[in-house]
């Protein structure tokens, strides 16, 4: 593909940070996949949780928030209760 | 650049690692249970990218919680999972839909597990990381057929979702090279 010397700069500056966003493994990749699916729809993809501000450790900040659930249950009742709702 | 899913039990037992549990972790190098030095693992290495889970791992963890625990902290677990800095949360795009019937039809898994592949597939994951064995038997076993005969799309699967020929051969190839690399890594249950 030839796009790469027709497209402007701030389209190929997006395509690039697109392609790293969703771990394509080059820009081609990623622009065959925007033009098939609709690059909206990859923006999408990629802004699921971009609403919110992003913290190095967040999960780290609550840690021990399920310790005594956790405790509490069985050898693979977690495994268990994951699935049962699909059952 | 490589990319791990993250199933949703090892979501839920990253929120069970309390602070002495932590410490044991760096003071002994273990935290007394395999499961939770697994998820520790993961947790301290979450900030440098190359994590993910789906919206639909997600939500399952979400539940568990809400059912174990209550509805407050399903919350604050979801913000903390959403806010947490380099882990990515795939999305259950159309294009999964169609691949999540393919496995079902094709290999007999299940549906939940048929989905988190899917998404999986779609989002460029090469490795799966899951404590359910059922889940990680079913990757291994996709795998090997993608490696072996490669992925198809049902007719029916086909027709349902009216995809043309050509979608659904750029469709099968890509998950029959997406699935053919896949690894899984089995985190103690």
């Amino acid at each position: 593909m030839k796009v790469w010397t027709t497209i402007d700069r701030d389209l190929k500056e997006e395509l690039a940070s697109l392609s790293k966003d969703m771990g394509f493994k080059g820009e081609t990749d990623c622009l065959r996949e925007a033009i098939r699916l609709g690059a909206e729809n990859l923006r999408a993809q990629r802004s699921l949780s971009a609403g919110l501000s992003k913290s190095r450790d967040s999960i780290l900040a609550v840690a021990g928030l399920l310790a005594e659930e956790y405790e509490r249950m069985k050898p693979r009742e977690l495994e268990l209760k994951t699935r049962a709702r699909w059952k | 650049m490589a990319l791990t899913f993250v199933d949703a039990n090892i979501l839920f037992k990253m929120f069970a690692v309390s602070r002495k549990r932590l410490e044991g972790y760096h003071e002994k190098g273990t935290s007394g249970s395999k499961a939770l030095d697994h998820a520790i693992d993961i947790l301290l290495n979450l900030y440098r990218g190359g994590y993910s889970t789906s919206e639909l791992a997600l939500l399952e963890a979400c539940g568990v919680v809400a059912r174990v625990g209550n509805i407050d902290k399903a919350t604050l677990f979801l913000r903390a999972v959403l806010e947490q800095e380099g882990f990515s949360i795939l999305g259950v795009t159309a294009l999964v839909y169609p691949l999540a019937y393919a496995f079902v039809l094709e290999y007999g898994i299940g549906a939940r597990d048929a989905l988190h592949l899917g998404v999986a597939t779609i989002s460029g994951v090469n490795r799966v990381a899951t404590s359910d064995i059922e889940f990680a038997d079913g990757v291994e076993k996709i795998g090997w057929g993608a490696r072996s005969r490669g992925i198809k799309i049902p007719r029916i699967v086909e027709a349902m979702y009216g995809l043309s020929g050509q979608e659904r051969h750029i469709l099968e190839n890509r998950a029959t090279s997406a699935l053919s690399k896949m690894e899984t890594e089995r985190a103690p249950p």
